[in-house]
């Protein structure tokens, strides 16, 4: 009789311990799994901003979604290395920020997830990708292997580009006009050379893995009237064209020719460093120079304790003799710098999640401004950085947006599919310290966003997608066409050569395979436009 | 006769040796005393140039910055991994020299060849890579340390000052019970220690000037050694032109690319260069150490 109740009672307590369901926890709908997961992500490190590990983005990432974030940041110096390495041997982490030659190369042997399969998985990417059509050159035979590295604008954005940056001091001092004209400005530099015969017109530098002539010419050769390499001339209508085997180019040419004719030009222009040319410009020993304005403005330190008349700022765009007005400024969208998943990757589906949500604009706001209400107010829409934050890293002076972004893992240098110069931005006007120097700043910054000379270089530089077969062709005929065409370009600029020979140089061109190069181009081109 | 006219031009000699060898001292010498003269001055004088053989405007704060950015965590990895790497290469390199060069070890040519086919040989970059992954070594010290654990010409250079140690020495140790770990450690070591003091300087100068492998096989910041930084901050450059964001004052120009990369280099070299007068009277002997036997 025991045993029976006690058997009876154990059974009872065994339904009802089946029919009491164990309440879930609740989990977050922002949580991309269940459990907590490791993604394993890569891009370069700029000395400039380290990566660092326990950022107020990683913290408020792991909140949101579950996902603890590892950002994995080689040096930038070794990044080529060790990418080469690692796609090599197929041990690629979850996420690797590639260049999109490096996509054209390896999609087609399948080592990077065919994206575009993806498409319902990732809405908020594929609306960035269709919302504009140009980025349908970062696509390998007309698949979105990689997502491009992406611009959101904000309220206090700015545009930066080559610009003509001049000492306007000078001008006020002898009673110049601001030049309108590209002739204008060499009258202007003229002027000013005889009254101070010591000064140097223009000066250039060298940039990355170029020479210093080409580093010139990329910088003024689009407002003369051409280009330095291959390009989709707006005012010309002729599709891809090859500058320097056009007619045009010899405009460029002309224009350089008499600067140093009348000896404006720095006369060391060609062998020219950014060490000399940072001298050059601090010490006032230069009147001009075509180059990120940003910088440019940088000087004024340096300058301002020389003598604090000093000046140099940024000209509106010069019209050339062509009539044109135009210049370019820096590419928002860089379909060139791109984020690919692995193939081989152990995360797939949550690395397809994670990507796109970087494309959203939560994940947008987490990559460029931290968490809300921690690091920035959020009213009516307009993001402002709390005033604490920006007040503790402006004492580090023009470091102050590397440190900050780097103590709270945001913009573009970080782990940023999407990013937005809110930061950038807004602690540059926080460093003008009064109002005053904040208005001024604006209506510098304003009247370059203003200035109608200035297009987007990315619209007339952004390569088609090549096939394998193209992209040999294409690399092949570059070399020898570049190799042709820049031994000669110094010649003709110092007068060795007169302008009417420099037909030789495009006739030359056109037969190591100029011709051929636009005809690739202008196919591909086609091709991806769907004609 | 002799003498007298000897000691004229002998002393016209010395007088030209020792002036000439001061000049060529002042030309090694300057670069490294016009990094250390721009490490120190204000960003903006090495900007606005002329900085020549006096510094201006003096400040520390390049080297604050250096160390804001870690650099005692790089500083403390290299020469962890140097010194260890070092006893490591010392130990592997004796115990592997040390059978090839007893006359009566019966495999010793096969050995030797095996061993001189890596000096012309080697699997190649991806192979390695595969292979330390392998090994579960990726993203630890041991990964700098293991692969070259032994460098195929030193241990050479190594065998050759064992094998000139006479056999009859090592005989009558072991007449006396001596095994063979007895007598590398307590005999042949200690006799050897000219050789193994330039192996170590070698050795060691190879740890500390490595990138290439830290870079391949580190992925976590932590464990980074001291020249990935410098190299990033030569190569890499702080000069990011598209990210350019007006400063404010001079002050925020007292720290630039230039003096960094100044302070940097300095940082990298000072140790080496403080370490190695007092290992030099044996690289002196050591150079002609692997040409002449006895």
């Amino acid at each position: 009789m025991k045993q029976r109740s006690i058997l009876a009672l154990l059974l009872t307590a065994m339904m009802l311990m089946s029919m009491v369901s164990i309440a879930d926890a609740e989990t977050p709908s922002t949580y991309l799994s269940e459990t907590p997961v490791t993604l394993h992500v890569m891009r370069d490190e700029n000395p400039n901003q380290p990566i660092k590990a326990d950022t107020l983005k990683i913290k408020t990432i792991k909140e949101l979604l579950n996902v603890d974030l590892v950002i994995e940041a080689p040096p930038k110096a070794s990044y080529t290395d060790k990418k080469s390495v690692l796609i090599a041997t197929d041990d690629m982490p979850d996420i690797m920020y590639v260049d999109f030659a490096d996509v054209q190369a390896y999609a087609r042997d399948g080592l990077f997830v065919n994206l575009s399969e993806h498409r319902d998985e990732m809405p908020h990417l594929f609306a960035l990708l269709d919302a504009n059509p140009s980025l349908g050159m970062a696509t390998v035979d007309g698949q979105f292997y990689s997502a491009p590295t992406l611009y959101r604008t904000n309220p206090d954005a700015t545009l930066s580009g080559q610009l003509v940056n001049f000492r306007t001091d000078l001008l006020e001092k002898y009673n110049l006009p601001t030049p309108t004209t590209w002739d204008e400005l060499y009258d202007v530099m003229l002027a000013i050379k005889e009254k101070e015969p010591n000064l140097i017109g223009m000066t250039n530098r060298k940039a990355g893995n170029t020479t210093a002539t080409r580093k010139l010419l990329d910088c003024v050769s689009f407002p003369l009237g051409s280009y330095s390499t291959m390009y989709r001339d707006p005012d010309l209508n002729s599709g891809w064209i090859y500058g320097p085997a056009h007619e045009n180019f010899k405009e460029v040419l002309k224009y350089l020719n008499k600067l140093w004719a009348a000896g404006l030009m720095d006369p060391d222009y060609a062998s020219m460093t950014k060490d000399l040319w940072q001298e050059k410009m601090s010490s006032g020993q230069a009147m001009c120079t075509i180059d990120n304005d940003g910088v440019v403005r940088n000087f004024n330190v340096a300058l301002a304790t020389i003598d604090p008349s000093y000046k140099i700022g940024v000209i509106p765009t010069l019209t050339n003799s062509l009539g044109q007005t135009r210049n370019t400024s820096y590419a928002n969208d860089r379909p060139g710098n791109a984020f690919v998943i692995p193939a081989s990757s152990e995360n797939v589906d949550l690395a397809i999640k994670f990507l796109d949500w970087c494309y959203s604009e939560e994940g947008t706001d987490v990559n460029n401004l931290g968490k809300e209400g921690v690091s920035y107010d959020n009213v009516d829409g307009v993001k402002t950085f709390k005033e604490e934050i920006l007040a503790k890293y402006a004492a580090n002076g023009s470091n102050a947006i590397y440190d900050m972004s780097s103590e709270l893992g945001i913009g573009l240098l970080e782990f940023t599919p999407r990013y937005d110069t809110t930061p950038d931005n807004q602690v540059a006007l926080y460093l003008q310290g009064s109002d005053e120097a904040r208005e001024a700043y604006r209506e510098v910054t304003r009247s370059i966003l203003n200035d109608p000379g200035l297009i987007d270089v990315s619209t007339i530089t952004t390569a088609p997608p090549l096939n394998a077969e193209q992209t040999e062709r294409y690399n092949e005929l570059l070399i020898a066409v570049e190799n042709i065409v820049w031994q000669e370009i110094d010649k003709y600029i110092t007068g060795q050569e007169p302008i009417e020979n420099y037909d030789k140089v495009i006739e030359a061109a056109k037969a190591a395979g100029a011709t051929e190069m636009e005809e690739i181009y202008n196919a591909a081109w086609d091709t991806a436009l769907g004609k | 006769m002799k003498i007298k006219e000897g000691g004229v031009s002998r002393t016209a000699f010395q007088i030209f040796n020792y002036t000439f060898l001061f000049l060529l001292m002042l030309v090694c010498l300057y670069p490294l005393y016009l990094q250390f003269i721009t490490s120190i001055s204000h960003g903006l004088e090495v900007m606005k140039g002329g900085i020549t053989l006096i510094p201006r405007n003096i400040t520390l704060q390049t080297y604050t910055t250096l160390v804001r950015g870690e650099l005692f965590m790089y500083m403390k990895n290299t020469v962890v991994y140097t010194v260890v790497g070092t006893l490591v290469n010392l130990l592997m390199s004796c115990l592997c020299a040390y059978p090839l060069a007893r006359r009566t070890f019966s495999g010793r040519k096969f050995f030797t060849a095996m061993v001189t086919v890596t000096l012309f040989f080697s699997g190649g970059m991806i192979p390695m890579y595969l292979t330390v992954r392998s090994f579960g070594m990726m993203d630890t010290m041991w990964a700098l340390i293991l692969p070259g654990a032994i460098s195929t010409y030193n241990m050479i250079i190594i065998r050759t000052a064992f094998q000139s140690i006479p056999e009859s020495l090592i005989e009558s140790a072991q007449l006396d019970g001596a095994n063979d770990l007895i007598v590398l450690f307590r005999i042949v070591i200690p006799l050897s220690k000219a050789t193994l003091a330039t192996m170590l300087l070698f050795y060691s100068v190879t740890h500390w000037n490595s990138y290439f492998d830290a870079m391949l096989y580190l992925n976590k910041k932590e464990l980074y050694p001291l020249q990935i930084m410098l190299r990033n901050m030569l190569i890499g450059g702080l000069f990011n032109e598209e990210t350019a964001i007006a400063g404010a004052s001079a002050d925020s120009f007292a720290v630039t690319d230039a003096t960094l990369r100044a302070a940097a280099i300095i940082v990298t070299t000072l140790p080496i260069l403080i370490v190695y007068p007092f290992v030099q009277r044996y690289f002196v002997k050591g150079v002609m150490i692997g040409s002449v036997k006895g």
